[in-house]
C-alpha cells in the first residue's frame, strides 16, 4: 500500500503540473485572442488543484506524517497554495481572472522544480513536531500564495497592452487590480508575521531559543519590514498604481530570497528541510 | 507659581514636538528602512565573535551587527515610536468606539423609510452603540475600531518581554554520558548566557544521564529522543524524563532535551612517544545507512577524520567508528574501522579505543518573560484579525429640526470596498430596489 501510494504521488504531481500549464494556456488564449474559454480554464484549474491535493494526500498517507521535510514536499505545498488562490479568484472574483496568468505559471514552475528535485522519502526529524511547527510552515505556504496573487495583480501596472487595443479591453479594471494587490499584500504581511511568530514558539521548544538571527530568520524579518513599508506607504502616502507595483515587485524579490535563495545558498539551520 | 506653569507648558510643548517628529510617518518609515539596512549588513558580512581582519568592518562592528550599540539604538528608537504611538492609538480607538456621532461623510442620504433601514441594518449586523435625543449611532463590527490598538499593544508586550528575557537570561547547556557519576550542583554550564539582572548559569542540582532512548522511523532516521536523568536538589533525588521539542519546567528552570545526542569515544592516540587522550563526540547518524562525521584538528596540526555508522535495530546502536588521518590536505594511509578491534594504526598514529558511551545534551534556562512574549503573539494575532477582517462601518442617524432624518455612513478603512453596503442601506432608506 505504502509503495503504491509513493509511486502514485509523483504521477499525480506531474498531472497537476500539466493541468496548471493547460489552465495558463487557456487563460492566455482568452487574453490574447478573446476565446471564450474562461469556464474551461476555471474547471481545469480546479481539476489540477484536486489532483495536486490528492498527490499530497497520497504522500502524507504513505509517510505517516505531514510531508514537509524535503524540497519536493515544500515546493509542492507552495504550489498548492498558489493554485488554490488562483481557483478562488476564478470562482469568487471572476472579473479578476487574469491574475491567474501569473498564478498558474508560478504554480507550474514551482511544482516542476519540486518534481525535478525528486520525490525522495525522508521522515520528520525529532525537532519537527508539534502544532507550532505545523502552523509555522502552513502560514508561510499561505503567505507565499498571497504574495504571488499580489504580484499577479501588480504586474498589470508594470506591463500593459497599448490603450485602445483589443487586449487592453480584456485586462480587468485597474482600480480593482490595485485593490486586490493591496489586500493580498496585506494578507502576505499578516501571514508572514504569524509564520515568524509561530516559528519562534516552535524554535523555543525545539532548540530553547526563540530567535537567533539565523540568515533565514533575518531575511524573513527584512522581508516583513519591506512588506510593512509597502503597506505604510500605501496607507499614509497614498502610493498606488505603477509606483506601488514597483515597490511590491521589490518586496516580492525579498520574498523569493527569504523563502528559497537563502535556504539554498546560505549556511542556515533551515537548509535542513530544503536540500 | 507662574514660573511653574510656564515650565510645565514648555515641557508639554517639547513633548508635543518630540511626539510629532518621532511619530511622523516619514520618521517611522525611515526607522524601518534603517533597521532593514542594518539587518542586511548582518546578512552580507559574516557574523562572528572573532576580530575581523578588515579594520573598517571591525570599527563599525559589521561582523557583530546584532550586538552593536548602534543596532540597539535603532531598536530602542523603534520601540519608543511603538510605545508612544500605542498610547495615542488606544485613546483614539476608544474615542472612536464610544463617540456619540460618527464622522461627517460624503456618503449621506435622507431616510424616508426608517423601518426598512433598521431592518436592513439589523440584517447587515449593525449594532446600536450610542443614542441621544438627536442622533443614534450604529456600527457594524464595533470591535474593529480596537484592532490597531490590540495589535500595537501586542507588539509592545513583545518588546517588553524580549527586554525582560534579555535582562534575566541565565542559560547554558551540558553534555552527559550514560553511566557517568552525577555532575555536582553548581557546575558552570557550557555556552553560558547571562543577562544584566541574572545569576551565572550553573547546574541546578546533581545531574546524571540514566538512559537515552531513541525511537526510529522504518528507514532508521531518528524519530524521537528521550533522555532519562536523575536530578538531585538539596539531597532530594528524583528521576526526570525530557523529550526533544517538549521543554519541561521544574522549580522555575526550563529543561530542554537537545537533539545533539550520539556516541562518545574515548581514544588514546600515540603520536611518536607522546600519548594524547582524545574524546570524539560523534553525532547520531542520520539514518541506518548514512554515517555521521566529525573532523578534529590535533595539536600537531593533523586532522583526524571520523565517521560512525550504527544499527538502529540493535539496542545501544552497536556503533562502528571509522577513522582516517589527513596531513597537509593529503590522506595518510587507509581508513581504519574499529568494529572488530580496539587498537589500530591510523596513518602513522597508533589509535586505541578505550571506551564508548552514548551522550546526550541538555539545556537549562531560568530566564523570565517567555510566557508574556508568547501571549503577546496571540494578542498580535487577534489584533491583526480585527484590523484585517472586521473594518468597522458606521451609520449615524441625525434628526433635523423639521423632523426629517439624515444618515451619514462611514467606513474606517477601505471605504470603496464596502460601497455596495452603503448602496444597500441607501436603497432601503429610500425604498428603492438595491439590486
Amino acid at each position: 500500500m505504502t509503495q503504491t501510494l509513493l509511486t502514485l504521488d509523483p504521477v499525480l504531481h506531474l498531472l497537476a503540473a500539466a493541468g496548471y500549464l493547460l489552465t495558463f494556456v487557456l487563460l492566455l488564449l482568452r487574453t490574447i485572442f478573446g476565446f471564450k474559454v474562461g469556464k474551461a480554464a476555471m474547471w481545469m484549474g480546479i481539476l489540477a488543484l484536486s489532483i495536486h491535493v490528492a498527490g499530497i494526500a497520497a504522500r502524507w498517507t504513505a509517510l505517516g506524517h505531514l510531508p514537509v521535510v524535503t524540497m519536493y514536499d515544500n515546493l509542492s505545498w507552495y504550489a498548492v497554495a498558489v493554485a488554490a488562490i488562483g481557483s478562488y479568484l476564478m470562482i469568487r472574483r471572476a472579473p479578476l481572472w487574469q491574475v491567474g496568468l501569473v498564478l498558474y505559471p508560478s504554480a507550474f514552475a514551482t511544482l516542476v522544480w519540486g518534481l525535478y528535485t525528486g520525490p525522495r522519502v525522508e521522515y520528520l526529524p525529532p525537532t519537527f513536531s508539534g502544532i507550532w511547527f505545523v502552523m509555522h510552515v502552513a502560514f508561510y505556504y499561505v503567505s507565499f500564495g498571497a504574495a504571488v496573487a499580489a504580484l499577479g495583480a501588480s504586474v498589470f501596472f508594470l506591463w500593459r497592452p497599448a490603450d485602445g487595443s483589443k487586449m487592453a479591453s480584456r485586462i480587468p479594471d485597474l482600480t480593482e487590480l490595485d485593490r486586490l494587490a493591496y489586500k493580498f499584500a496585506g494578507l502576505t504581511f499578516a501571514f508572514w508575521g504569524f509564520g515568524m511568530l509561530t516559528g519562534s514558539v516552535w524554535a523555543f521548544s525545539a532548540w530553547g531559543r526563540y530567535w537567533a538571527w539565523d540568515p533565514i530568520e533575518t531575511w524573513s524579518l527584512v522581508t516583513w519590514l519591506i512588506l510593512g513599508l509597502y503597506l505604510h506607504l500605501r496607507r499614509f502616502y497614498a502610493w498606488k498604481d505603477a509606483k506601488a507595483a514597483w515597490l511590491y515587485l521589490l518586496s516580492f524579490v525579498f520574498v523569493l530570497v527569504a523563502l528559497f535563495a537563502s535556504s539554498l545558498f546560505m549556511d542556515t539551520i533551515h537548509a535542513v528541510y530544503f536540500q | 507659581m507662574f514660573f511653574g506653569r510656564q515650565s510645565s507648558d514648555d515641557a508639554r510643548v517639547r513633548t508635543g514636538w518630540i511626539k510629532s517628529r518621532l511619530l511622523h510617518p516619514r520618521a517611522i518609515i525611515a526607522v524601518m528602512v534603517v533597521a532593514g539596512f542594518a539587518m542586511m549588513a548582518g546578512l552580507v558580512f559574516p557574523q562572528s565573535s572573532l576580530v575581523s581582519q578588515n579594520p573598517v568592518v571591525q570599527f563599525l562592528g559589521l561582523n557583530r551587527v546584532f550586538t552593536m550599540w548602534w543596532f540597539e539604538l535603532i531598536a530602542a528608537i523603534a520601540s519608543l515610536q511603538l510605545f508612544i504611538a500605542t498610547t495615542i492609538m488606544v485613546r483614539r480607538d476608544f474615542r472612536r468606539l464610544t463617540r456619540t456621532v460618527g464622522p461627517a461623510s460624503a456618503h449621506r442620504f435622507d431616510v424616508d423609510h426608517p423601518g426598512a433601514l433598521r431592518a436592513t441594518m439589523s440584517r447587515l449586523g449593525y449594532i446600536q452603540i450610542r443614542k441621544s435625543h438627536k442622533t443614534t449611532r450604529f456600527v457594524r463590527h464595533p470591535w474593529g475600531h480596537l484592532g490597531p490598538s490590540v495589535l500595537h499593544i501586542g507588539m509592545c508586550i513583545t518588546v517588553l518581554s524580549v527586554l525582560l528575557v534579555a535582562l534575566t537570561n541565565s542559560s547554558g547547556l551540558m553534555e552527559f554520558f550514560e553511566g557517568e557519576r552525577p555532575r555536582p550542583q553548581g557546575t558552570p554550564l557550557n555556552a553560558p548566557q547571562q543577562g544584566l539582572l541574572a545569576d551565572a548559569p550553573v547546574l541546578p542540582g546533581d545531574f546524571a544521564l540514566e538512559e537515552l532512548r531513541i525511537t526510529y522511523w522504518e528507514t532508521g532516521e531518528p524519530r524521537t529522543i528521550i533522555g532519562r536523568y536523575s536530578l538531585a536538589v538539596d539531597g532530594r533525588e528524583e528521576p526526570v524524563e525530557f523529550v526533544v521539542n517538549e521543554p519541561r519546567m521544574i522549580d522555575g528552570i526550563r529543561y530542554f532535551q537537545e537533539h545533539r545526542v550520539g556516541y562518545a569515544f574515548a581514544l588514546g592516540l600515540t603520536v611518536g612517544d607522546e600519548v594524547i587522550l582524545q574524546r570524539l563526540d560523534m553525532p547520531l547518524p542520520p539514518s541506518a545507512t548514512e554515517p555521521s562525521y566529525l573532523d578534529t584538528v590535533l595539536e600537531n596540526g593533523d586532522t583526524l577524520q571520523a565517521k560512525v555508522y550504527h544499527d538502529p535495530e540493535v539496542p545501544g546502536g552497536a556503533p562502528e567508528l571509522v577513522l582516517r588521518l589527513k596531513r597537509g590536505g593529503q590522506v595518510i594511509g587507509q581508513e581504519q574501522s574499529f568494529a572488530q578491534t580496539s587498537q589500530a594504526m591510523v596513518g602513522d598514529i597508533d589509535v586505541r579505543v578505550d571506551g564508548m558511551r552514548r551522550f546526550s545534551t541538555v539545556s537549562f534556562d531560568r530566564s523570565i518573560g517567555y510566557e508574556p512574549m508568547f501571549f503577546s503573539f496571540v494578542v498580535i494575532f487577534i489584533g491583526s484579525m480585527l484590523v484585517y477582517s472586521t473594518p468597522s462601518r458606521e451609520l449615524t442617524l441625525t434628526k433635523r429640526e423639521d423632523g426629517t432624518i439624515v444618515a451619514h455612513w462611514h467606513a474606517a478603512r477601505f471605504a470603496d470596498l464596502y460601497i455596495h453596503e452603503y448602496n444597500r442601506l441607501q436603497a432601503a432608506a429610500q425604498a428603492k430596489d438595491s439590486t
